[in-house]
Protein backbone atom coordinates (compact mmCIF):
# COMPACT_ATOMS: atom_id res chain seq x y z
CA UNK A 1 0.00 0.00 0.00
CA UNK A 2 1.78 2.96 -1.44
CA UNK A 3 0.02 5.51 1.38
CA UNK A 4 -0.07 3.07 4.41
CA UNK A 5 2.55 4.40 6.68
CA UNK A 6 1.56 8.24 5.86
CA UNK A 7 0.07 10.19 9.03
CA UNK A 8 -3.60 10.78 8.11
CA UNK A 9 -6.77 12.07 9.29
CA UNK A 10 -7.46 9.78 12.63
CA UNK A 11 -11.14 8.18 10.93
CA UNK A 12 -11.04 5.58 13.62
CA UNK A 13 -10.64 7.83 16.17
CA UNK A 14 -12.73 10.71 15.50
CA UNK A 15 -15.99 8.02 14.01
CA UNK A 16 -15.84 6.98 18.15
CA UNK A 17 -15.16 9.85 19.59
CA UNK A 18 -17.85 12.22 17.60
CA UNK A 19 -20.48 9.64 19.04
CA UNK A 20 -20.14 9.31 22.61
CA UNK A 21 -23.48 7.97 23.12
CA UNK A 22 -22.79 4.72 20.87
CA UNK A 23 -18.79 4.73 22.28
CA UNK A 24 -20.42 4.59 25.58
CA UNK A 25 -22.69 1.58 24.97
CA UNK A 26 -19.75 -0.07 22.83
CA UNK A 27 -17.17 0.66 26.06
CA UNK A 28 -19.88 -0.73 28.67
CA UNK A 29 -20.37 -3.73 26.49
CA UNK A 30 -17.16 -4.84 26.47
CA UNK A 31 -16.33 -3.82 30.03
CA UNK A 32 -19.31 -5.98 30.76
CA UNK A 33 -17.74 -8.88 28.81
CA UNK A 34 -14.35 -7.97 31.00
CA UNK A 35 -15.66 -7.71 33.96
CA UNK A 36 -17.70 -11.05 33.46
CA UNK A 37 -14.48 -12.77 32.41
CA UNK A 38 -12.29 -11.88 35.38
CA UNK A 39 -14.92 -12.35 37.66
CA UNK A 40 -15.63 -16.31 36.14
CA UNK A 41 -11.69 -17.24 35.70
CA UNK A 42 -10.70 -15.30 38.76
CA UNK A 43 -13.12 -17.79 40.89
CA UNK A 44 -12.08 -20.44 39.18
CA UNK A 45 -8.32 -19.82 39.68
CA UNK A 46 -9.46 -18.95 43.22
CA UNK A 47 -11.11 -22.17 43.78
CA UNK A 48 -8.35 -24.15 42.32
CA UNK A 49 -5.55 -22.78 43.99
CA UNK A 50 -7.70 -22.49 47.97
CA UNK A 51 -7.68 -26.42 47.13
CA UNK A 52 -4.06 -26.71 47.60
CA UNK A 53 -3.82 -23.80 50.24
CA UNK A 54 -2.57 -26.22 52.67
CA UNK A 55 -0.66 -29.09 50.42
CA UNK A 56 1.69 -26.16 49.89
CA UNK A 57 2.46 -25.41 53.18
CA UNK A 58 3.54 -28.54 53.80
CA UNK A 59 6.68 -29.24 54.98
CA UNK A 60 8.32 -31.94 52.65
CA UNK A 61 9.87 -33.46 49.35
CA UNK A 62 7.95 -36.74 48.89
CA UNK A 63 4.77 -37.46 50.29
CA UNK A 64 3.26 -40.96 50.94
CA UNK A 65 -0.78 -41.33 50.30
CA UNK A 66 -3.17 -44.51 50.40
CA UNK A 67 -3.51 -45.62 46.88
CA UNK A 68 -7.56 -45.22 47.48
CA UNK A 69 -6.96 -41.40 48.20
CA UNK A 70 -7.95 -39.59 46.26
CA UNK A 71 -8.44 -36.11 46.92
CA UNK A 72 -8.00 -33.95 50.26
CA UNK A 73 -11.63 -34.84 50.97
CA UNK A 74 -11.54 -38.80 51.07
CA UNK A 75 -7.79 -39.58 52.37
CA UNK A 76 -7.93 -42.91 53.36
CA UNK A 77 -5.71 -44.37 55.94
CA UNK A 78 -2.85 -46.45 55.37
CA UNK A 79 -0.61 -48.30 57.62
CA UNK A 80 1.90 -46.23 59.46
CA UNK A 81 5.18 -49.23 58.89
CA UNK A 82 5.20 -47.72 55.43
CA UNK A 83 6.34 -44.13 56.18
CA UNK A 84 9.40 -45.98 58.33
CA UNK A 85 10.12 -48.53 55.75
CA UNK A 86 10.59 -45.06 53.53
CA UNK A 87 12.72 -43.85 56.39
CA UNK A 88 15.13 -46.72 55.87
CA UNK A 89 16.63 -45.25 53.14
CA UNK A 90 19.64 -43.00 53.46
CA UNK A 91 18.90 -39.75 51.44
CA UNK A 92 15.57 -39.39 54.04
CA UNK A 93 16.30 -36.78 56.78
CA UNK A 94 13.15 -36.85 58.59
CA UNK A 95 9.85 -37.97 58.38
CA UNK A 96 6.25 -36.89 60.14
CA UNK A 97 3.06 -38.98 60.21
CA UNK A 98 -0.15 -37.03 59.37
CA UNK A 99 -3.49 -37.67 60.07
CA UNK A 100 -6.27 -35.93 57.84
CA UNK A 101 -9.58 -36.29 58.19
CA UNK A 102 -13.15 -34.26 57.75
CA UNK A 103 -14.64 -34.28 60.91
CA UNK A 104 -17.61 -33.23 62.40
CA UNK A 105 -17.88 -29.73 64.93
CA UNK A 106 -20.32 -28.41 66.52
CA UNK A 107 -20.91 -24.63 66.62
CA UNK A 108 -19.87 -23.82 70.19
CA UNK A 109 -22.88 -20.91 70.07
CA UNK A 110 -25.64 -23.01 68.37
CA UNK A 111 -24.40 -26.35 68.35
CA UNK A 112 -24.89 -27.14 64.76
CA UNK A 113 -23.04 -29.94 63.10
CA UNK A 114 -20.53 -28.97 60.34
CA UNK A 115 -17.91 -31.20 58.75
CA UNK A 116 -14.20 -29.39 59.37
CA UNK A 117 -11.22 -30.78 57.90
CA UNK A 118 -8.87 -31.58 61.35
CA UNK A 119 -5.30 -32.49 60.65
CA UNK A 120 -3.12 -34.10 63.16
CA UNK A 121 0.51 -34.04 63.37
CA UNK A 122 3.68 -34.42 66.18
CA UNK A 123 3.35 -31.20 68.26
CA UNK A 124 7.41 -31.45 67.76
CA UNK A 125 7.48 -31.80 63.79
CA UNK A 126 7.85 -28.95 61.95
CA UNK A 127 5.60 -30.22 59.36
CA UNK A 128 3.26 -26.59 58.18
CA UNK A 129 5.41 -23.64 57.11
CA UNK A 130 2.99 -20.99 59.02
CA UNK A 131 3.46 -18.15 60.64
CA UNK A 132 2.54 -18.45 64.25
CA UNK A 133 2.47 -21.94 64.65
CA UNK A 134 6.22 -22.40 65.98
CA UNK A 135 4.88 -20.69 69.46
CA UNK A 136 1.66 -21.96 69.03
CA UNK A 137 1.76 -25.58 68.75
CA UNK A 138 3.35 -26.30 72.16
CA UNK A 139 0.24 -25.71 73.84
CA UNK A 140 -0.63 -29.09 71.46
CA UNK A 141 1.05 -31.13 73.68
CA UNK A 142 -1.43 -30.98 76.27
CA UNK A 143 -4.77 -33.41 75.06
CA UNK A 144 -8.06 -32.07 73.57
CA UNK A 145 -6.22 -29.22 72.37
CA UNK A 146 -6.34 -27.46 68.94
CA UNK A 147 -5.55 -24.64 66.72
CA UNK A 148 -8.16 -22.98 64.66
CA UNK A 149 -7.92 -21.55 61.76
CA UNK A 150 -9.67 -17.89 61.94
CA UNK A 151 -10.23 -17.93 58.31
CA UNK A 152 -12.86 -20.71 58.65
CA UNK A 153 -16.50 -19.97 57.62
CA UNK A 154 -18.41 -17.71 60.21
CA UNK A 155 -21.22 -20.84 60.47
CA UNK A 156 -18.36 -23.10 62.43
CA UNK A 157 -18.85 -20.24 65.30
CA UNK A 158 -17.52 -16.22 66.49
CA UNK A 159 -14.42 -19.12 67.58
CA UNK A 160 -11.92 -15.85 66.66
CA UNK A 161 -14.17 -12.95 68.64
CA UNK A 162 -14.27 -14.93 71.79
CA UNK A 163 -10.88 -16.43 71.59
CA UNK A 164 -9.51 -12.76 71.23
CA UNK A 165 -11.25 -11.56 73.90
CA UNK A 166 -10.01 -14.00 76.16
CA UNK A 167 -12.87 -16.52 76.69
CA UNK A 168 -11.85 -20.27 77.13
CA UNK A 169 -13.35 -21.35 73.54
CA UNK A 170 -14.39 -25.28 73.93
CA UNK A 171 -16.15 -27.00 71.07
CA UNK A 172 -17.59 -30.67 70.38
CA UNK A 173 -15.59 -32.39 67.65
CA UNK A 174 -17.03 -35.88 67.30
CA UNK A 175 -18.58 -35.75 70.32
CA UNK A 176 -15.67 -34.92 72.24
CA UNK A 177 -14.86 -31.98 73.84
CA UNK A 178 -11.95 -29.84 72.70
CA UNK A 179 -10.10 -26.78 73.58
CA UNK A 180 -8.92 -23.89 71.23
CA UNK A 181 -5.86 -23.00 72.44
CA UNK A 182 -4.32 -20.46 69.17
CA UNK A 183 -5.13 -19.38 66.13
CA UNK A 184 -3.27 -20.03 62.63
CA UNK A 185 -4.29 -18.70 59.14
CA UNK A 186 -4.91 -21.06 56.42
CA UNK A 187 -8.11 -20.42 54.27
CA UNK A 188 -10.69 -22.40 53.46
CA UNK A 189 -11.25 -24.25 49.56
CA UNK A 190 -13.85 -26.65 47.77
CA UNK A 191 -13.63 -29.66 50.18
CA UNK A 192 -13.28 -27.72 53.50
CA UNK A 193 -14.57 -24.99 55.16
CA UNK A 194 -13.02 -24.65 57.52
CA UNK A 195 -9.70 -26.33 59.64
CA UNK A 196 -8.28 -27.25 62.68
CA UNK A 197 -4.90 -28.45 63.47
CA UNK A 198 -4.23 -30.76 66.54
CA UNK A 199 -1.47 -33.59 67.73
CA UNK A 200 -1.91 -36.81 66.74
CA UNK A 201 -2.88 -38.25 70.10
CA UNK A 202 -5.88 -35.78 70.40
CA UNK A 203 -7.05 -36.34 66.94
CA UNK A 204 -6.67 -40.33 67.70
CA UNK A 205 -8.52 -39.27 70.29
CA UNK A 206 -11.56 -37.67 68.31
CA UNK A 207 -11.67 -41.10 66.06
CA UNK A 208 -12.17 -43.41 69.43
CA UNK A 209 -8.91 -44.69 70.34
CA UNK A 210 -8.96 -44.19 74.09
CA UNK A 211 -4.95 -43.89 74.44
CA UNK A 212 -4.26 -41.92 71.80
CA UNK A 213 -2.17 -44.18 69.76
CA UNK A 214 -2.94 -45.26 66.11
CA UNK A 215 -0.96 -47.48 63.31
CA UNK A 216 -2.82 -45.33 60.48
CA UNK A 217 -2.25 -42.10 58.80
CA UNK A 218 -3.62 -40.31 56.36
CA UNK A 219 -0.49 -38.97 54.99
CA UNK A 220 3.16 -39.45 55.56
CA UNK A 221 5.01 -36.01 54.83
CA UNK A 222 9.16 -37.56 53.92
CA UNK A 223 12.06 -34.77 54.23
CA UNK A 224 15.12 -35.51 52.45
CA UNK A 225 18.81 -34.95 52.81
CA UNK A 226 20.41 -31.60 51.07
CA UNK A 227 21.25 -32.86 47.77
CA UNK A 228 19.05 -35.65 47.32
CA UNK A 229 16.64 -35.71 44.18
CA UNK A 230 12.73 -36.10 44.86
CA UNK A 231 12.01 -37.40 41.56
CA UNK A 232 14.66 -40.16 42.36
CA UNK A 233 13.89 -40.90 45.45
CA UNK A 234 10.12 -40.94 44.76
CA UNK A 235 10.75 -43.51 42.02
CA UNK A 236 12.94 -45.85 44.27
CA UNK A 237 10.46 -45.79 47.00
CA UNK A 238 7.29 -46.84 44.03
CA UNK A 239 9.71 -50.03 43.69
CA UNK A 240 10.27 -50.70 46.89
CA UNK A 241 6.98 -50.22 48.86
CA UNK A 242 4.07 -52.37 48.77
CA UNK A 243 1.12 -51.07 46.11
CA UNK A 244 -1.04 -50.21 49.03
CA UNK A 245 0.21 -46.45 48.68
CA UNK A 246 1.24 -43.80 46.17
CA UNK A 247 4.59 -41.87 46.59
CA UNK A 248 4.19 -38.46 45.22
CA UNK A 249 6.81 -35.50 45.06
CA UNK A 250 5.35 -32.11 46.88
CA UNK A 251 4.80 -30.88 42.90
CA UNK A 252 3.20 -33.98 42.53
CA UNK A 253 0.59 -33.99 45.59
CA UNK A 254 0.04 -30.33 44.49
CA UNK A 255 -1.15 -31.24 40.99
CA UNK A 256 -2.98 -34.61 42.06
CA UNK A 257 -5.29 -32.25 43.98
CA UNK A 258 -5.95 -29.75 41.43
CA UNK A 259 -6.48 -32.38 38.93
CA UNK A 260 -9.15 -33.96 41.36
CA UNK A 261 -11.31 -30.62 41.05
CA UNK A 262 -10.24 -30.15 37.49
CA UNK A 263 -11.27 -33.11 36.12
CA UNK A 264 -13.24 -35.38 38.66
CA UNK A 265 -15.92 -31.99 39.01
CA UNK A 266 -17.65 -29.93 36.29
CA UNK A 267 -16.27 -26.48 38.40
CA UNK A 268 -13.57 -25.57 35.86
CA UNK A 269 -16.49 -25.88 33.15
CA UNK A 270 -19.03 -24.18 34.82
CA UNK A 271 -16.98 -21.50 35.39
CA UNK A 272 -15.01 -21.56 32.01
CA UNK A 273 -19.09 -21.67 30.36
CA UNK A 274 -19.41 -18.44 32.61
CA UNK A 275 -16.30 -16.41 30.91
CA UNK A 276 -17.19 -17.45 27.97
CA UNK A 277 -20.89 -16.17 27.77
CA UNK A 278 -19.11 -13.22 28.51
CA UNK A 279 -17.15 -12.78 25.60
CA UNK A 280 -20.04 -13.52 23.67
CA UNK A 281 -22.38 -10.80 24.56
CA UNK A 282 -19.45 -8.57 24.31
CA UNK A 283 -18.88 -9.64 20.70
CA UNK A 284 -22.66 -9.00 19.76
CA UNK A 285 -22.48 -5.75 21.79
CA UNK A 286 -19.47 -4.82 19.67
CA UNK A 287 -20.37 -6.28 16.24
CA UNK A 288 -23.67 -4.26 16.35
CA UNK A 289 -21.88 -1.39 17.19
CA UNK A 290 -19.58 -1.49 14.48
CA UNK A 291 -22.19 -2.66 12.19
CA UNK A 292 -24.34 0.16 12.46
CA UNK A 293 -21.61 2.17 12.18
CA UNK A 294 -20.89 0.90 8.84
CA UNK A 295 -24.42 1.23 7.93
CA UNK A 296 -25.27 4.75 9.14
CA UNK A 297 -22.13 6.15 7.51
CA UNK A 298 -22.45 3.85 4.05
CA UNK A 299 -23.19 6.83 2.05
CA UNK A 300 -19.75 8.38 2.91
CA UNK A 301 -17.84 5.33 2.74
CA UNK A 302 -18.89 4.84 -0.75
CA UNK A 303 -17.97 8.72 -1.28
CA UNK A 304 -14.24 7.82 0.18
CA UNK A 305 -14.07 4.87 -2.07
CA UNK A 306 -15.27 7.18 -5.22
CA UNK A 307 -12.83 9.85 -4.15
CA UNK A 308 -9.77 6.89 -4.85
CA UNK A 309 -9.52 4.99 -1.36
CA UNK A 310 -8.94 1.35 -1.33
CA UNK A 311 -11.54 -1.19 0.38
CA UNK A 312 -8.55 -2.07 2.40
CA UNK A 313 -8.46 1.40 3.67
CA UNK A 314 -11.55 0.97 5.11
CA UNK A 315 -11.77 -2.45 6.30
CA UNK A 316 -8.76 -0.78 7.86
CA UNK A 317 -10.73 1.89 9.44
CA UNK A 318 -12.93 -0.24 11.00
CA UNK A 319 -10.49 -2.19 12.52
CA UNK A 320 -8.80 0.27 13.83
CA UNK A 321 -12.49 1.03 15.52
CA UNK A 322 -12.56 -2.35 17.04
CA UNK A 323 -8.85 -2.20 18.34
CA UNK A 324 -9.48 1.06 19.69
CA UNK A 325 -12.66 -0.14 21.57
CA UNK A 326 -10.14 -3.12 23.04
CA UNK A 327 -8.06 -0.79 24.33
CA UNK A 328 -10.91 1.62 26.11
CA UNK A 329 -12.89 -1.19 27.42
CA UNK A 330 -10.36 -3.00 28.64
CA UNK A 331 -9.11 -0.48 31.01
CA UNK A 332 -12.55 -0.14 33.01
CA UNK A 333 -12.96 -3.80 32.84
CA UNK A 334 -9.32 -4.69 34.65
CA UNK A 335 -10.45 -1.79 37.18
CA UNK A 336 -13.54 -3.49 37.80
CA UNK A 337 -11.67 -7.23 37.76
CA UNK A 338 -9.56 -5.60 40.73
CA UNK A 339 -12.73 -4.42 42.70
CA UNK A 340 -14.14 -7.31 42.81
CA UNK A 341 -11.20 -9.43 43.74
CA UNK A 342 -10.57 -7.11 46.16
CA UNK A 343 -14.62 -7.66 47.29
CA UNK A 344 -14.38 -11.18 46.99
CA UNK A 345 -11.58 -11.90 49.07
CA UNK A 346 -12.54 -9.87 51.85
CA UNK A 347 -15.93 -11.60 51.63
CA UNK A 348 -15.37 -14.95 51.27
CA UNK A 349 -11.44 -15.38 52.20
CA UNK A 350 -10.66 -16.99 49.16
CA UNK A 351 -7.49 -16.47 47.72
CA UNK A 352 -8.42 -14.40 44.48
CA UNK A 353 -6.29 -11.45 42.99
CA UNK A 354 -5.24 -10.26 39.48
CA UNK A 355 -2.11 -12.38 38.44
CA UNK A 356 -0.71 -10.64 35.29
CA UNK A 357 -0.98 -14.04 33.86
CA UNK A 358 -4.89 -13.24 33.94
CA UNK A 359 -4.47 -9.67 32.74
CA UNK A 360 -2.83 -10.75 29.63
CA UNK A 361 -5.12 -13.37 28.95
CA UNK A 362 -8.60 -11.40 28.78
CA UNK A 363 -6.87 -8.61 27.41
CA UNK A 364 -6.29 -11.01 24.52
CA UNK A 365 -9.78 -12.41 24.63
CA UNK A 366 -11.30 -8.72 24.86
CA UNK A 367 -9.18 -7.95 21.57
CA UNK A 368 -9.89 -11.13 20.08
CA UNK A 369 -13.30 -10.58 20.78
CA UNK A 370 -13.17 -7.28 19.11
CA UNK A 371 -11.50 -8.47 16.11
CA UNK A 372 -13.85 -11.12 15.34
CA UNK A 373 -16.49 -8.27 15.62
CA UNK A 374 -14.59 -5.96 13.51
CA UNK A 375 -14.42 -8.76 10.96
CA UNK A 376 -17.85 -9.36 10.67
CA UNK A 377 -19.20 -5.75 10.48
CA UNK A 378 -16.88 -5.26 7.81
CA UNK A 379 -19.06 -7.82 5.59
CA UNK A 380 -21.09 -4.64 5.43
CA UNK A 381 -19.07 -2.27 3.62
CA UNK A 382 -18.98 -4.46 0.43
CA UNK A 383 -22.27 -2.64 -0.24
CA UNK A 384 -20.75 0.91 -0.03
CA UNK A 385 -20.73 1.10 -4.00
CA UNK A 386 -19.63 4.56 -5.02
CA UNK A 387 -21.91 3.94 -8.13
CA UNK A 388 -25.10 3.84 -5.92
CA UNK A 389 -24.96 7.41 -4.42
CA UNK A 390 -26.03 9.22 -7.05
CA UNK B 1 -16.85 23.89 -17.49
CA UNK B 2 -19.03 20.90 -19.87
CA UNK B 3 -22.45 20.93 -18.89
CA UNK B 4 -24.56 17.98 -19.67
CA UNK B 5 -28.46 18.21 -19.51
CA UNK B 6 -31.41 16.07 -20.73
CA UNK B 7 -34.79 14.54 -19.24
CA UNK B 8 -34.36 12.45 -16.13
CA UNK B 9 -33.90 8.55 -16.68
CA UNK B 10 -31.75 9.73 -20.25
CA UNK B 11 -28.34 8.24 -18.85
CA UNK B 12 -26.86 11.33 -17.45
CA UNK B 13 -25.47 10.29 -14.41
CA UNK B 14 -24.75 6.51 -15.32
CA UNK B 15 -22.55 8.24 -18.19
CA UNK B 16 -20.80 10.41 -15.11
CA UNK B 17 -20.39 7.12 -13.18
CA UNK B 18 -18.88 5.53 -16.29
CA UNK B 19 -16.17 8.27 -16.83
CA UNK B 20 -15.96 8.39 -12.76
CA UNK B 21 -14.87 4.55 -13.20
CA UNK B 22 -17.89 4.37 -10.63
CA UNK B 23 -18.84 1.35 -12.21
CA UNK B 24 -17.44 -1.31 -14.62
CA UNK B 25 -17.20 -0.74 -18.37
CA UNK B 26 -18.93 -4.38 -19.76
CA UNK B 27 -18.76 -2.80 -23.28
CA UNK B 28 -17.83 -0.74 -26.18
CA UNK B 29 -15.07 1.77 -24.60
CA UNK B 30 -14.23 4.31 -22.21
CA UNK B 31 -10.99 6.39 -22.21
CA UNK B 32 -10.43 8.75 -19.53
CA UNK B 33 -7.61 10.62 -18.29
CA UNK B 34 -5.29 8.29 -21.24
CA UNK B 35 -6.47 4.75 -19.27
CA UNK B 36 -8.79 2.42 -20.87
CA UNK B 37 -11.70 1.66 -18.95
CA UNK B 38 -13.05 -1.23 -20.25
CA UNK B 39 -13.22 -4.39 -18.19
CA UNK B 40 -10.67 -2.19 -16.08
CA UNK B 41 -9.07 -3.74 -12.70
CA UNK B 42 -9.82 -2.19 -9.19
CA UNK B 43 -6.38 -0.76 -8.95
CA UNK B 44 -6.60 1.08 -12.89
CA UNK B 45 -10.17 2.21 -11.35
CA UNK B 46 -8.28 3.75 -8.41
CA UNK B 47 -5.79 5.37 -10.23
CA UNK B 48 -8.30 7.24 -12.25
CA UNK B 49 -10.90 7.86 -9.32
CA UNK B 50 -7.59 9.55 -7.59
CA UNK B 51 -7.36 12.31 -10.88
CA UNK B 52 -10.85 13.11 -10.40
CA UNK B 53 -12.85 15.21 -8.14
CA UNK B 54 -16.34 14.24 -7.56
CA UNK B 55 -19.50 15.92 -6.00
CA UNK B 56 -22.80 14.71 -5.39
CA UNK B 57 -25.93 16.20 -5.08
CA UNK B 58 -25.79 15.90 -1.55
CA UNK B 59 -22.43 17.09 -0.16
CA UNK B 60 -21.96 12.91 1.58
CA UNK B 61 -19.39 14.69 3.91
CA UNK B 62 -18.17 12.73 6.95
CA UNK B 63 -20.11 13.75 9.79
CA UNK B 64 -17.44 12.97 12.61
CA UNK B 65 -14.65 14.96 11.00
CA UNK B 66 -14.39 18.68 10.56
CA UNK B 67 -14.90 20.62 7.32
CA UNK B 68 -11.25 20.78 7.24
CA UNK B 69 -10.72 17.20 8.36
CA UNK B 70 -12.77 16.95 5.24
CA UNK B 71 -11.28 18.32 2.88
CA UNK B 72 -7.97 16.79 3.80
CA UNK B 73 -9.57 12.91 2.78
CA UNK B 74 -9.34 14.29 -0.41
CA UNK B 75 -5.82 16.09 0.09
CA UNK B 76 -4.65 12.21 1.53
CA UNK B 77 -4.87 10.93 -1.53
CA UNK B 78 -2.00 13.21 -2.71
CA UNK B 79 1.21 11.87 -2.86
CA UNK B 80 4.11 13.20 -1.91
CA UNK B 81 3.32 15.60 0.68
CA UNK B 82 3.61 15.84 4.31
CA UNK B 83 0.95 15.64 7.05
CA UNK B 84 1.25 19.50 7.41
CA UNK B 85 1.21 20.52 4.18
CA UNK B 86 -1.70 18.69 3.42
CA UNK B 87 -3.58 20.18 5.91
CA UNK B 88 -2.23 23.62 5.05
CA UNK B 89 -3.91 23.14 1.96
CA UNK B 90 -7.16 22.03 3.09
CA UNK B 91 -7.22 25.20 5.02
CA UNK B 92 -5.82 26.87 2.35
CA UNK B 93 -8.66 25.65 -0.42
CA UNK B 94 -11.28 26.62 2.27
CA UNK B 95 -10.16 29.52 2.60
CA UNK B 96 -10.62 30.07 -1.27
CA UNK B 97 -13.90 28.78 -0.53
CA UNK B 98 -14.56 31.55 1.62
CA UNK B 99 -14.95 29.16 4.43
CA UNK B 100 -11.71 30.81 6.39
CA UNK B 101 -13.13 30.71 9.83
CA UNK B 102 -14.93 27.45 9.37
CA UNK B 103 -12.75 25.37 9.08
CA UNK B 104 -13.20 23.55 12.56
CA UNK B 105 -16.67 23.20 12.41
CA UNK B 106 -18.43 19.74 11.82
CA UNK B 107 -21.02 19.55 8.77
CA UNK B 108 -23.81 19.97 11.58
CA UNK B 109 -22.65 23.11 12.20
CA UNK B 110 -22.51 23.92 8.32
CA UNK B 111 -25.51 25.48 6.21
CA UNK B 112 -26.05 23.40 2.84
CA UNK B 113 -24.28 25.68 0.95
CA UNK B 114 -21.06 26.18 2.95
CA UNK B 115 -21.27 22.20 3.22
CA UNK B 116 -21.54 21.82 -0.43
CA UNK B 117 -18.79 24.26 -0.67
CA UNK B 118 -16.65 22.23 1.56
CA UNK B 119 -17.39 19.44 -1.04
CA UNK B 120 -15.96 21.43 -3.58
CA UNK B 121 -13.07 21.78 -1.92
CA UNK B 122 -13.03 18.53 -1.12
CA UNK B 123 -12.91 17.61 -4.71
CA UNK B 124 -10.23 20.02 -5.57
CA UNK B 125 -8.00 19.07 -2.85
CA UNK B 126 -6.59 15.79 -4.76
CA UNK B 127 -5.80 17.66 -7.44
CA UNK B 128 -8.21 16.15 -9.95
CA UNK B 129 -7.36 16.35 -13.59
CA UNK B 130 -11.35 16.44 -13.80
CA UNK B 131 -14.36 17.19 -11.77
CA UNK B 132 -17.39 15.27 -12.43
CA UNK B 133 -20.60 17.03 -10.11
CA UNK B 134 -24.11 15.36 -10.53
CA UNK B 135 -26.59 18.38 -9.93
CA UNK B 136 -24.62 20.30 -7.11
CA UNK B 137 -27.08 22.83 -6.82
CA UNK B 138 -30.49 20.20 -6.96
CA UNK B 139 -30.29 20.25 -2.46
CA UNK B 140 -29.35 24.22 -2.45
CA UNK B 141 -31.93 27.47 -2.88
CA UNK B 142 -31.69 29.26 -5.53
CA UNK B 143 -29.33 32.16 -4.67
CA UNK B 144 -27.17 29.36 -2.46
CA UNK B 145 -27.19 27.46 -5.78
CA UNK B 146 -25.52 30.48 -8.03
CA UNK B 147 -23.02 31.09 -5.59
CA UNK B 148 -21.79 27.80 -5.50
CA UNK B 149 -21.69 27.15 -8.75
CA UNK B 150 -19.93 30.41 -9.59
CA UNK B 151 -17.23 29.82 -6.85
CA UNK B 152 -17.21 26.36 -8.44
CA UNK B 153 -16.35 28.16 -11.48
CA UNK B 154 -14.15 30.63 -10.45
CA UNK B 155 -12.28 27.59 -8.51
CA UNK B 156 -11.63 25.38 -11.57
CA UNK B 157 -10.52 28.29 -13.57
CA UNK B 158 -7.54 28.77 -10.84
CA UNK B 159 -6.87 25.64 -10.44
CA UNK B 160 -7.03 24.62 -14.39
CA UNK B 161 -9.36 21.47 -13.85
CA UNK B 162 -12.19 20.69 -16.18
CA UNK B 163 -15.53 20.20 -14.74
CA UNK B 164 -17.97 17.78 -16.53
CA UNK B 165 -21.90 18.76 -14.77
CA UNK B 166 -24.77 17.23 -14.91
CA UNK B 167 -27.52 19.96 -14.72
CA UNK B 168 -31.63 20.22 -14.52
CA UNK B 169 -31.16 23.50 -13.53
CA UNK B 170 -31.67 26.20 -15.97
CA UNK B 171 -30.55 29.11 -14.20
CA UNK B 172 -27.02 28.06 -14.33
CA UNK B 173 -26.60 26.96 -17.83
CA UNK B 174 -24.87 30.58 -18.48
CA UNK B 175 -21.70 29.31 -16.68
CA UNK B 176 -21.12 26.74 -19.47
CA UNK B 177 -18.29 26.49 -21.51
CA UNK B 178 -20.07 23.77 -23.48
CA UNK B 179 -23.35 22.82 -23.12
CA UNK B 180 -24.42 19.11 -24.12
CA UNK B 181 -27.60 17.85 -24.44
CA UNK B 182 -29.08 14.21 -24.08
CA UNK B 183 -32.04 12.02 -24.68
CA UNK B 184 -32.22 8.04 -24.35
CA UNK B 185 -28.58 7.78 -24.10
CA UNK B 186 -27.69 9.40 -26.70
CA UNK B 187 -25.80 12.82 -26.71
CA UNK B 188 -28.21 14.76 -28.84
CA UNK B 189 -26.87 18.43 -29.68
CA UNK B 190 -23.56 20.15 -28.76
CA UNK B 191 -23.49 23.85 -28.10
CA UNK B 192 -20.36 25.60 -28.01
CA UNK B 193 -21.01 29.26 -25.63
CA UNK B 194 -18.32 31.96 -26.36
CA UNK B 195 -17.60 33.60 -23.52
CA UNK B 196 -18.39 32.29 -19.79
CA UNK B 197 -19.88 34.90 -17.81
Amino acid sequence: MRFGLRRRIPLAWCLLTRQPGRLMVALAGICFAGMLMFLQLGFRDALFDASIAIHRLFNADVVLISSTSSSSVSMEPFPKRRLFQAASRPEVESISPVRWSLLVWKNPETGSPRAILAVGFDPDDDIVNLEGLAEQKKSLQLDQRVLYDRLSRPEFGPVEDWFKSGRTVTAEVRNVRVQVDGLVELGVSFGADGNLLTSNRTFNRLLGSADGSSNSIELGLIRLAPGADPETVATALKNTLPNDVQVLTKQEFLAFEQDYWRSSTSIGFIFNLGAAMGLVVGAVVVYQILFSDVVDHLPEYATLKAMGYSSMDLVTVILQESLLLAGFGYIPAFLAGKGIYGFTRSATNLPIGMSNQMAVFVFSMIFIMCVISGLLAMGKLRDADPAEIF
Amino acid sequence: MVLLSGPSGCGKTTLLTLIGALRTVQDGSVKVVGEQLLKARKSVQRRVRRQMGIIFQTHNLLRCLTAAQNVQMGADLVPGLSFRQRRQRSIDLLAEMGLKDHHGKLPSALSGGQCQRVAIARALAGNPRVLLADEPTAALDRRTGREVVELLKRMVTHHHCAVLMVTHDPRILDVADRLLQMEDGRLTTTQVIPQAV
